[in-house]
């Protein structure tokens, strides 16, 4: 039964859901299957009609494309290139055509290097693999020249299990990237904005022309579009919802377009009726909307779940956060006797229930998170906040005075604790220095961007990189230099030739069996 | 004299670190003086024996005994060997190596030691220039330690360690040539029948232990009364206890339906012979009812049994001692007969249903215990005088290969010729006096016994005709061995001769104690006055002899003797006669009554045919189970194995299916 | 203008590690095997440049470095051992080293007969100065 149901529920998956991958691997299965090398060949031009069909598959159905700009089209150059070298590489039968095909697959990578401001690579990879890596390959290509055809070039092993082994490896590999950065509410919501901006942008052009557009029209066009945005701003609060509440302005690109296309919606409508809507301002506010959107498409991470003990704390900060509310209210009101302990014991029994879980998650976490300050420091505070606690309470019941200032300042430090308690599981932050850039354990909301959404690099990129390779990989580097140091020893042992005797007439005499030979 | 009291525990260690000495340093270094740990160890214990049975007629009270004052009783506790259960809770069980010393231990103490000790002395001629002469030793000294320790052991599981040492020691004497077939299945088969008795054993020892929260002798007599309450809603209660521990004593004394490894123990040396299966061990049995006399004396039922049981083996294997020709055979159905008779006397000691006096019970353990005594001595001395021919005659025991060898060896003839006349009960030697207080018993308790009087008075006649067919028999083998015309096997070879002093010395010591031992003991009351300071065993009243009785026995003894002289001196050809007239029944005492041949039939042929079956099961059914689990590996790496076939792109294929796995299993969670 | 979105470039990424696992596993030509290897960990420093690019920092393309020095090694060994095994067996057939296999398993051999090699018209022989000579072919055939 549950086979079955894997089955049916996996097969769903692959020819339902997911048809435009199934497609374009199983066309690109063939193509590559096709065109590998064999005694008897099978027609080429199916094999490169399936070929194209497949990278045009990839391109439409499974990543589709964004608005074209420079930057997009070099990206798709450089790709499209690379990705026909490499199938020239592994279908070519010529070794040395390969080599050169693959000297195109580094050029090409090289381009998407320098697309992510990796200049220092570029350069680094072109010298390195196309200048000494690849010669050394036709090098050596020329001293072991073989005979054509040879077994060695004119056959595949096992060319269609190898085939479906690959494919299937990229289909799950596609599969995940694209699960994991596309998000289609996210997508739908960017849709519903742009639609907007066309028609404002229709709008504003009829204004540029001279046709002031209908009351009606700009009604609707200001209606419409506001409940969009207030749509899409809600579900985005939604989606970035933290128990300290909202903070009146978001901190994120997405978050503060959003606000700000709001508050222009809201101006613009009050001018509804003074016939002096300004609709370049609708246009920016959603332009800018748009622009972050497209930017969190490529970094959004909408269904990995908050697993392990981090994700398990996020409830409990809630509740801690609920009980300083409470005593904050006691505190500051009158309350009677009654009210106190209330208060105070269902406090206690939030507290009591959170050591509890608390203390499951320490035991089943390994040695070294279980004696991380952040651990400690938590179940420090626990303690100490639920044996003040216990105090108080006893002294509500006697009717003496309470001291709720201290309380209060316990679960704040409870949940300042766990709120660190939960980040302890992402990697350390003072691990590399501010060389190698921003740390790993910042979340992409968190990192300083530009205008444009990207994050920031430092502009002498060869410079600080060369900074991060000998500060904080310093290690690391001397040990790759000896790496090569050692392989280069290696390869002089390994292809040394021992020096073979001359046969001269004394060596034949004395081993008449000619072994000399 | 008390003070010998504290070398109690030499009595059984001495032995036993001769056996150790003997066992560990005999082949490599003593060699050919590997007697004298064995001898030298046991002279001391029968020298401890000796003291100890005079310092126990004292009245005395040494230490604190477990329940109460007990006069002429030591309890020496050394270490305790386990316990189970809570202490102070009823189910608390501590079980010590606790030794005990009372008139009934000091006379088995000096039967063993003594007798073990002659014995000794006379297998250093016996067993001269054997292979195995340091095993011999080493294991007649563990078989000392063994009976010594279920002699002197205050509580029934240090009886049943003995119990079972002994019967290992047995095991290994009787086996001791194990390279002769015969030799090695007779050892088996001793050991298994004796097992089944165990077993019983060891069911009433628990039951006991169950019912009466202890194993120590005195607690468990002491809740007697108890038991006997218990029977109002249980009557099998203490019948079953009984029984289940006559098991045990008939599977070692070797009655009725457990007799029938007893002759076929002779395999082993003489000397074993003697010891083991005539002297000490074989009585084991005797010793264990005797001590329980309290117990038995309670459960009537079980005492018939007892009575019943003894009395018919008497009968049996006095009937098969009629025909065998084998004199070591003979003279083990006589054993078989002369223990039978103890057991008949032991089940006759029928308590008296009133007054605490119980004249009848001291009377009939007493004379188990004499006839014990003196059957110890004389059969003892037959053996090691058949022994003595053997050794002459070259290992030839067939009585109709030799005859007439009283001019050859005319020590042995003597000794053997008194113990003839000491077993076949002849007036004032040995047998007659325990014999005739057997009868006496029997005699008395058909009259005691209200509902089972009429079974005693058969098992009464049965000893009388018993007592005939002994002197018969005993004198049969006698007269066919050293009287008439001299013959001698060729196996003796030309120097068949007496035998050397070192083997006719036990024998002439052990031949006056046979002859007069009961002249002492017995009419003087010597014995009985003795035995009775026992404590548990009632006290006796004087009791003069019954002298219609006595006659009857001297009657039937000299008739069986006169027979025996007119068939096989004077007229020889008779007994050829009677046995082709008579068949059938001269067929059947001479198969010895075919039991072995009903037990070959009923019992051990279903058992091998079953175990056949369960063989053939094993092979067929659970074999090829066996088999198919262990083809299964083969079968999978036959599958697997094109996976290794050395093309490293294989290899790489394997890894990178092992890669989308990983992958697809981390795109499902 | 846009930039181009994380994905584009590990799904690039991917399809480059892809077909270097393809080639390396059909192709028996041990040089292109070791070529289809380095093109795989091209897929694997394009991912984590873009990384680096998306995360804002150093620590991916500091890793392409490692990643190259490793790939400098790994060609300096492959190469002198590729070099010692065709001076063995004249070839760079990978599917020559098959010792290892399971002792009961018969070699995997080559069935189908490879196509006859395409006729190729002698080499004409250039005098000196680059014209064809005039010669006949018996002529030819003794230079």
């Amino acid at each position: 039964m549950f086979l079955l149901n894997f089955l049916s529920s996996g097969l769903k998956l692959v020819f339902v859901d997911q048809w435009p991958l199934t497609l374009a691997a199983v066309v690109g299965l063939l193509a590559i299957y096709l065109l590998l090398p064999r005694p008897r060949r099978l027609p080429l031009v199916w094999g490169i009609a399936a070929g194209i069909a497949a990278l045009f598959a990839v391109v439409v159905l499974v990543i589709p494309p964004t608005r074209l700009s420079v930057e997009g089209v070099i990206f798709y150059v450089c790709a499209v290139t690379a990705i026909l070298a490499g199938g020239l590489l592994v279908t070519q039968r010529n070794p040395a055509r390969a080599a050169l095909s693959f000297a195109l697959v580094v050029l090409a990578t090289c381009g998407m290097f320098v697309l992510q401001a990796a200049p220092f690579l570029m350069a680094a990879t072109i010298i390195v693999y196309a200048g000494a890596i690849i010669v050394t390959f036709l090098f050596v290509l020329m001293l072991a020249q073989q005979e054509f055809p040879s077994d060695a070039d004119a056959r595949s092993r096992e060319p269609l299990l190898a085939t479906a082994t690959g494919f299937v490896l990229l289909g799950t590999l596609l599969y995940l990237i694209t699960t994991t950065y596309q998000h289609p509410t996210l997508q739908s919501h960017l849709d519903e904005v742009t639609a907007g901006l066309q028609s404002i942008q229709t709008l504003v052009q009829q204004q540029e022309l001279g046709q002031s557009p209908s009351q009606e029209d700009l009604d609707r066009a200001i209606k419409e579009n506001m409940a969009k945005v207030t749509a899409f701003e809600e579900w985005w609060k939604e989606q970035h919802k933290t128990s300290e509440g909202d903070p009146p302005i978001p901190t994120d690109p997405l978050g503060q377009a959003l606000y700000d296309a709001e508050g222009a919606f809201e101006r613009q409508k009050a001018n509804l009726g003074r016939d002096d809507v300004s609709l370049v301002d609708l246009e920016a506010a959603l332009d800018k909307i748009r622009a972050a959107a497209e930017i969190h498409l490529g970094t959004l991470r909408p269904h990995v779940a908050t697993s392990g003990e981090s994700g398990r704390l996020r409830p409990w900060i809630e509740s801690i956060c609920q009980a300083t509310t409470r005593i904050r209210k006691l505190r500051e009101g009158t309350p009677t006797t009654e009210d106190r302990v209330l208060g105070l014991s269902e406090t206690k029994k939030q507290l009591d229930d959170f050591q509890e879980v608390w203390q499951g998650s320490v035991q089943k976490m390994t040695e070294p998170n279980r004696t991380l300050p952040e651990t400690v420091r938590l179940s420090q505070a626990l303690t100490q906040a639920r044996t003040r606690l216990t105090e108080q309470l006893d002294r509500a019941r006697g009717d003496k005075p309470v001291e709720f200032k201290e309380i209060e300042s316990d679960l704040d430090q409870v949940r300042t604790a766990a709120v660190v308690a939960r980040g302890t599981l992402r990697p350390r932050t003072d691990f590399l220095s501010d060389l190698s850039g921003p740390p790993a354990s910042l979340m992409p909301g968190e990192i300083r961007r530009d205008e444009y959404g990207r994050p920031h690099l430092p502009a002498q990129n060869s410079a600080y990189l060369g900074r991060s390779l000998f500060g904080d990989y310093l290690l690391a580097v001397e040990m790759g230099g000896m790496l090569l140091l050692v392989a280069t020893v290696g390869a002089i042992a390994i292809a040394y030739r021992k020096p073979t005797p001359r046969a001269t007439p004394a060596n034949v005499m004395a081993d008449p069996a000619g072994r000399t030979a | 004299m008390s003070e010998v009291f504290s070398y109690l525990w030499l009595i059984p260690a001495l032995p036993l670190l001769a056996a150790t000495v003997t066992a560990f340093f005999g082949p490599r270094f003593l060699k050919h003086n590997s007697h004298w740990p064995c001898v030298a160890s046991v002279a001391l214990s029968a020298l401890l024996s000796f003291a100890v049975f005079f310092a126990v007629r004292g009245t005395f009270h040494e230490g604190p005994p477990p329940l109460g004052e007990r006069a002429n009783t030591v309890f020496k506790t050394y270490y305790t060997w386990f316990e189970a259960g809570t202490p102070g809770t009823p189910d608390h069980l501590q079980v010590g190596l606790t030794l005990r010393a009372d008139p009934l231990t000091a006379i088995m103490l000096i039967t063993v030691t003594f007798i073990g000790l002659l014995i000794a002395i006379y297998s250093i001629g016996y067993m001269h220039d054997d292979p195995g002469y340091p095993r011999f030793f080493a294991a007649v000294a563990l078989f000392i330690t063994s009976m010594t320790l279920l002699v002197l052991g205050d509580n029934f599981l240090v009886l049943f360690a003995g119990w079972e040492g002994v019967g290992l020691c047995s095991y290994l004497l009787i086996g001791f040539w194990y390279s002769k077939p015969a030799a090695a299945a007779a050892a088996r088969k001793a050991f298994l029948v004796t097992r089944i008795g165990d077993a019983g054993m060891l069911l009433g020892i628990s039951l006991l232990w169950f019912k009466c929260g202890s194993l120590q002798y005195d607690a468990v007599f002491a809740t007697l009364p108890a038991l006997k309450a218990a029977q109002a809603t249980e009557p099998w209660l203490l019948t079953a206890i009984c029984l289940l521990l006559f098991c045990g004593a008939a599977g070692k004394s070797a009655q009725f339906p457990l007799h029938v490894w007893l002759p076929d123990a002779m395999e082993g040396p003489t000397p074993v012979s003697a010891l083991i299966h005539a002297a000490t061990m074989v009585t084991a049995g005797v010793y264990l009812v005797a001590r329980c006399t309290p117990l038995f004396s309670a459960a009537p039922d079980a005492q018939l049994v007892v009575a019943c049981i003894g009395g018919f083996t008497a009968l049996l294997a006095a009937l098969i001692a009629l025909t065998q020709t084998d004199l070591k055979r003979v003279l083990a159905y006589s054993t078989l007969s002369q223990l039978g008779y103890m057991f008949l006397a032991l089940g006759s000691a029928v308590a008296l249903e009133d007054g605490a006096e119980q004249p009848l019970v001291i009377l009939a353990v007493t004379a188990a215990i004499f006839h014990l005594h003196t059957h110890a001595f004389f059969k003892a001395l037959l053996f090691l005088s058949a022994g003595s021919v053997m050794h002459a005659m070259g290992g030839v025991i067939d009585m109709r290969k030799f005859s007439g060898l009283k001019k050859v060896m005319p020590t042995t003839r003597w000794t053997f010729l008194c113990g003839a006349v000491a077993l076949a009960g002849l007036p004032i030697f040995s047998g007659f006096w325990s014999k005739d207080e057997i009868l006496a018993a029997a005699y008395e308790a058909s009259h005691v016994s209200k509902p089972f009087g009429g079974v005693y008075i058969v098992l009464f006649l049965a000893g009388l005709i018993t007592a005939g067919l002994t002197s018969f028999y005993t004198f049969r083998a006698y007269f066919m061995t050293f009287e008439g015309e001299e013959k001698i096997p060729h196996e003796a070879g030309h120097h068949a001769h007496e035998s050397p002093p070192v083997m006719t010395v036990p024998l002439q010591i052990l031949a006056f104690f046979a002859l007069f031992i009961g002249l002492i003991l017995g009419p003087t009351h010597l014995f009985g006055g003795f035995l009775e300071k026992t404590p548990d065993l009632p006290k006796t009243v004087e009791e003069g002899h019954n002298w219609i009785l006595m006659l009857g026995s001297t009657l039937f003894a000299l008739a069986g003797t006169g027979l025996a002289y007119y068939f096989y001196l004077l007229k020889p050809a008779l007994p050829a006669l009677l046995a082709t007239r008579l068949q059938g029944l001269y067929q059947l005492s001479y198969n010895k009554f075919y039991i072995d041949d009903l037990y070959d039939f009923f019992i051990v042929k279903p058992l091998v045919g079953a175990a056949d079956f369960t063989r053939i099961f094993d092979k067929v059914v659970v074999d090829s189970l066996v088999d198919v689990v262990g083809e299964m590996p083969p079968l999978v790496g036959a599958l697997l194995r094109p996976l290794q076939n050395g093309l490293v792109q294989y290899y790489a294929v394997t890894m990178m299916i092992g890669l989308t796995m990983l992958l697809i299993a981390l795109a499902r969670s | 203008m846009n930039p181009v979105p994380l994905q584009h470039f590990l799904v690039v990424g991917a399809i480059l590690f892809a077909l270097g696992a393809i080639g390396f596993m059909t192709r028996r030509n041990l040089i292109i095997m070791f070529l289809c290897a380095e093109m795989m960990l091209q897929g694997v420093a394009l991912n984590l440049v873009a990384f680096a690019r998306y995360r804002g920092n150093l620590q991916g393309q500091s890793f392409v470095l490692f990643i190259i020095t490793v790939a400098a090694c790994e060609a300096a060994l492959a190469l002198a051992l590729i070099l010692v095994l065709y001076k063995r067996k004249n070839s760079l057939d990978v599917s020559l080293w098959q010792e290892l296999r399971e002792e009961s398993e018969e070699p995997t051999l080559d069935e189908e007969p490879l196509e006859s090699p395409p006729e190729t018209s002698a080499m004409p022989h250039l005098p000196p100065a680059g014209r064809e000579p005039q010669k006949k072919r018996e002529e030819t055939s003794h230079v």
